[in-house]
């Protein structure tokens, strides 16, 4: 339940904005010039706040869509991000988004017309190859939907659209906005997981890996291209039975047309993203593990990491053909 | 808790509530203390505000726990009625552009209102505005030394457009305190469960202070022997042992190296 709504002046007419008044009455309205005046100040703690987040309404004026570093992708030559939201309603202890943001607040720039005028001339600038528009890196893609409606808005411009490729990357089980129409060839549902005994202990407030398999499959079964997100792979005792038993779960009853990628990811971040969440929850068994910090970088050992990576990789490429196993890596 | 209240009247309510007793040692403000609490009463207007929230900001005696500071007292407002209890959720000043915005993590039943502070009483009440002359001053110097989230500003309405703050009366004032004590003690209560959430657990500053005695360590040996330590706790590793180890040890170094190595074998997530 949202107690506060802090809006920016300037986007306070706004439909979007007035409808999410009219939605929560009894929240409290609350303006301000910029986001950045609520969102930003030093001297907060993620990790409180997190525990009863309010809502800010923003307009993202600046530039919407962003490149992604070549090594992350899923196929596509010409990958980019945008953020229509800052925040997701789950509390992953590995997240960046703890160490990155001052505020656990949810930001949620409400021009969406504006973000789908900036894909559409980024996908014209490059059209002679399809291009890919990531959404969910500074939130999850669907686990707000119902307070959003950003993919109910999004889907139809996107159906237009058959050159733009968009994934929505996800830990939610909401996928009513999903199975409510006709599935796209060009948006692909991506699923991430860890392994069950992992996300207990680390992905707080994120729904069983058994009911995200059963969401996953539910769209795959309906026409929908889902994806698979192992990233990050975490180190962790019976490592190769837990990650078996996860991949033998996912694929298990996944119809193989209907994937479209699995990709890995290590576990990575800027040293100053980690320090600071090492600081907000000091007792963490996660960031005591055997970590190491490389330039401006902290994963785990070298040794760790990549023997981790290579099992999980044999171990997916008995269910998969290579071309559809990606490894991505943010830096 | 630390209470920032402007007035005697404000403060007697929580005074004897609490229990605190007059500290008499010599201080610029009237300080009132109980084993838990503090309490200052500062005097009305913006310099006062500031200048006793620095000194209790110094002069706390638990250092080592996060802190947690409630400015309590009364308000005009431009909507509500007299009686009326609010967190204020955004703290403006009508002298200076930075505008606080107190983030809201617990759930109270108190209304929730802008507040701005003010140089001279106000005598014009703008719709659903709150105005005081501490709250701004008090929270701009606090949030320098502690977290957002554990200032806050909880205000009781006594003027508005239908009664004027000229005849508000001191024993009003405690009256109109008193009624919201409940609730305001209550709020007391759970920032400070907030703030123990956040606090350093003090069974390892303990542990960190025991270990530090056994070498004589360097500034940058202790850096690494506190963060082992907290490890150590992480993975519930038994405090006997590292002790042990840190005795048997012949240098600073090598303690640090064997605790490294006994830490290492644990370090993996079950
Ligand atoms: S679901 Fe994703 S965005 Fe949300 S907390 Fe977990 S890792 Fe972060």
């Amino acid at each position: 339940m949202i107690k506060n709504i802090y809006f920016e002046e300037k986007v306070e007419n706004h439909n979007r904005a007035q409808e999410f008044f009219s939605r929560f009455p009894k929240a409290a309205k609350i303006s301000c010039n910029h986001f950045k005046e609520v969102f930003n100040p030093s001297g907060q703690n993620f990790r409180l706040q997190k525990k009863n987040p309010s809502l800010i309404l923003a307009s993202q004026d600046g530039k919407k869509v962003h490149p992604i570093p070549s090594k992350y992708g899923v196929g596509g030559t010409s990958n980019f991000y945008f953020s229509h939201l800052f925040n997701c309603l789950y509390d992953c202890r590995y997240c960046f988004l703890q160490g990155m943001f001052p505020s656990a607040h949810y930001v949620l720039f409400i021009n969406y017309e504006e973000f789908w005028d900036d894909i559409r001339n980024k996908a014209d600038e490059v059209s002679n190859s399809p291009s890919w528009f990531f959404s969910g890196y500074d939130c999850d893609s669907l686990a707000l939907e119902s307070t959003t409606g950003f993919v109910d808005f999004f889907l139809p411009k996107f159906s237009k659209f058959p050159h733009a490729f968009l994934e929505l990357r996800t830990k939610s089980v909401n996928t009513r906005v999903l199975k409510n129409r006709e599935p796209l060839p060009n948006v692909i549902v991506a699923f991430s997981f860890t392994p069950e005994e992992i996300s207990r202990q680390l992905e707080h407030g994120v729904p069983s890996v058994s009911a995200r398999i059963k969401a996953m499959h539910q769209l795959a079964t309906l026409g929908w291209y889902v994806g698979i997100r192992i990233d990050p792979v975490i180190d962790c005792q019976e490592f190769e039975s837990r990650y078996a038993l996860l991949f033998h779960q996912l694929f298990d009853k996944l119809p193989q047309d209907s994937l479209h990628s699995v990709s890995l990811g290590a576990f990575r971040m800027p040293y100053g993203f980690f320090k600071k969440m090492d600081k907000l929850y000091p007792e963490e068994n996660l960031f005591a593990g055997k970590l190491t910090k490389n330039k401006n970088s902290v994963s785990y050992e070298l040794e760790i990491e990549t023997k981790r990576l290579d099992s999980c990789r044999s171990m997916l490429l008995e269910y998969i053909s290579s071309e559809k196993l990606f490894t991505c890596e943010m830096s | 808790m630390n209470f920032i209240v402007a007035l005697s009247c404000e403060a007697k309510p929580i005074i004897n509530e609490l229990r605190l007793t007059k500290q008499f040692s010599p201080t610029p403000f009237e300080v009132f203390r109980n084993d838990f609490h503090q309490l200052v009463v500062t005097g009305i207007g913006k310099v006062a505000a500031a200048a006793a929230t620095g000194f209790l900001l110094g002069s706390s005696t638990r250092k080592q726990e996060v802190q947690t500071y409630l400015n309590v007292g009364i308000a005009g407002h431009g909507t509500l009625q007299t009686n009326t209890a609010f967190i204020a959720n955004s703290i403006s000043d009508d002298q200076d552009k930075a505008i606080f915005y107190p983030p809201q993590i617990i759930d109270s039943d108190f209304e929730l209102s802008r507040l701005c502070t003010c140089s001279h009483p106000n005598q014009k009440y703008e719709k659903g505005l709150g105005f005081d002359m501490e709250a701004h001053a008090f929270y701009s110097i606090a949030s320098r030394s502690c977290t957002r989230e554990l200032i806050q500003v909880v205000k009781v309405v006594s003027d508005n457009e239908g009664q004027s703050f000229e005849y508000i009366r001191p024993t009003t004032v405690t009256e109109y305190i008193c009624n919201h004590l409940p609730s305001i003690l209550a709020f007391a209560q759970e920032l400070d469960a907030l703030a123990k959430e956040i606090s350093p657990d003090l069974e390892t500053l303990g542990l960190q202070e025991r270990a530090r005695k056994l070498h004589p360590f360097s500034q940058s040996q202790i850096f690494q022997l506190d963060r082992l330590i907290n490890h150590s706790r992480s993975f519930d590793l038994e405090e006997k042992h590292l002790i042990e180890l840190i005795e048997k040890s012949n240098s600073p170094k090598e303690a640090i190296y064997n605790l490294n190595t006994f830490i290492d074998q644990s370090r993996i997530l079950s």
